[in-house]
């Protein structure tokens, strides 16, 4: 479905804002997915909102007005892209295409699926080693890439590596175990 | 698949989110070049995504992981951004504390403060200009005037609703000379085209935007306000509640008054 640059009759672009912040963490992640950097998504995801707050159709339903967005975000972070990085950075259509796919998937479960993910998260957080946690908090806290994250630790970049991908899988499989998040994980 | 190749392909993938290409040595407008591991992740600009790895699954089911971890990426982020967010608040002197610090020429007080609202005042910037290079430099510039005009503050406590104001302010007056701007290369377009111009869809389309954000900056000062900060700054009841000094019951009330006038004003322009 091609984005309408349009208002039409119906619910609104406050509306539509709503439920875009609600599933905020699908948009980010496939903002994520499409970029591969966490600063030009934040970016992107704002420009979203902002267009979103002033375009969005009127008198769509939710996994409509969803897919608009998706359709107005792949554009824009294409676009993005291909200014900042070349053509190379984007990646190619076939994968956009199953990535929507996926995120559509998420959209239709709602906000919750993601909700129950993080407070899984939070609460596997807390049960892991300190010192695994404390890489993690560095590296979400402070945004370092691999390298720098290896340069504040001390360490040399590969064990730093190896711990990110031990305290991740950890995490996964204690997020797995949760009863709300049973089975979502791994796909 | 094997239990090893799909580690493999996960450790792969994270990869690619802990060395973003604009992290690398040479990144940028000239292309997404990088070095070392990363080097054998994400080949050179022009040779597109390496998806070698992803052969350890049907495509489908290695964008879902992708996807996948992408989520995980972005929710651990915000788990430790909001508590750091948590510990700041708690924990650090209090905002009328640094800004005495601060007049009093107590080195870091100021850049504390910096770092304390420039999400807010970036956001604040933002959300008028809708465009983030700009909300950086005017952020950037309303830091700068507050830190000048600090000793003018007479409610210590209030410097983040304080310096959001001067952001504010600075992102209007932006927008406005880019309005004129604007307007004025308008003028000599349409003046220079004026024999072949046809009135058609793209006119009609600005028309209509020009009318949302018309409408936006016709609402007075205290609806327009509150609507960029719930929809645009994504601010909660809360936060808008301390920003703006008023209690949930008032801010509800405020906001279902902005939203009613701001549907008005459309509804009344789609119907003519």
């Amino acid at each position: 479905m091609e984005a309408r640059d349009s208002l039409s009759a119906g619910g609104g672009p406050s509306d539509a804002l709503d439920l875009v912040l609600r599933q905020r963490a699908h948009l980010m992640a496939f903002l994520v997915s499409m970029t591969r950097d966490f600063g030009m998504a934040e970016e992107l995801f704002r420009e979203v909102c902002a267009l979103v707050s002033e375009r969005a159709p009127r008198g769509l339903a939710d996994n409509e007005c969803l897919r608009w967005v998706r359709e107005a975000a792949r554009r824009r972070a294409l676009a993005t892209l291909r200014a900042r990085a070349g053509a190379g950075a984007a990646p190619p259509e076939r994968v956009i295409a199953e990535l929507e796919r996926a995120v559509a998937a998420w959209d239709e479960r709602g906000s919750e699926v993601w909700k129950a993910r993080k407070a899984a998260l939070r609460e596997c957080l807390a049960a892991l080693p300190i010192s695994l946690l404390k890489l993690l908090e560095l590296r979400y806290t402070r945004d370092l890439s691999l390298q720098r994250l290896a340069e504040a630790a001390g360490r040399d970049v590969e064990a730093v590596r190896s711990e990110l991908r031990r305290a991740r899988r950890e995490l996964e499989s204690c997020v797995a175990r949760r009863p709300a998040t049973n089975g979502e994980a791994r796909t | 698949m094997s239990a090893p190749a799909l580690e493999e392909l996960d450790a792969r993938l994270w990869d690619l989110l802990d060395c973003p290409w604009s992290a690398a040595p040479g990144s940028g407008k000239s292309g997404a070049r990088s070095s070392g591991r990363r080097a054998a992740v994400v080949p050179s600009e022009g040779s597109g995504w390496d998806l070698s790895p992803w052969a350890a699954l049907e495509l489908p089911d290695a964008a879902a992981r992708w996807l996948e971890l992408c989520l995980q990426h972005v929710l651990l982020r915000e788990v430790f951004q909001e508590e750091a967010a948590v510990r700041e608040g708690a924990g650090g002197p209090s905002d009328a504390e640094l800004v005495r610090q601060a007049e009093g020429g107590v080195p870091g007080a100021l850049e504390v403060l910096v770092a304390r609202y420039s999400g807010l005042v970036i956001g604040a910037a933002y959300s008028v200009l809708a465009d983030a290079e700009s909300a950086r430099d005017v952020a950037q510039e309303a830091f700068l005037e507050a830190a000048r005009t600090l000793p003018l503050l007479r409610e210590r406590e209030k410097f983040g609703h304080w310096v959001y104001g001067i952001a504010r302010r600075k992102a209007i007056y932006v927008l406005r000379k880019r309005k004129k701007r604007r307007e004025a290369e308008a003028d000599f377009v349409t003046d220079a085209e004026q024999p072949q111009a046809e009135p058609g869809q793209p006119l009609a389309r600005r028309e209509r935007r020009e009318h949302v954000r018309a409408s936006l900056a016709q609402l007075p000062e205290i609806y327009r306000e509150i609507l960029v900060l719930k929809y645009l700054d994504g601010r909660s009841y809360g936060e808008i509640g301390r920003l703006l000094g008023l209690n949930q019951t008032a801010v509800d009330k405020r906001l279902t008054r902005a939203k009613a006038l701001l549907r008005e004003a459309l509804r009344t322009w789609s119907e003519e």
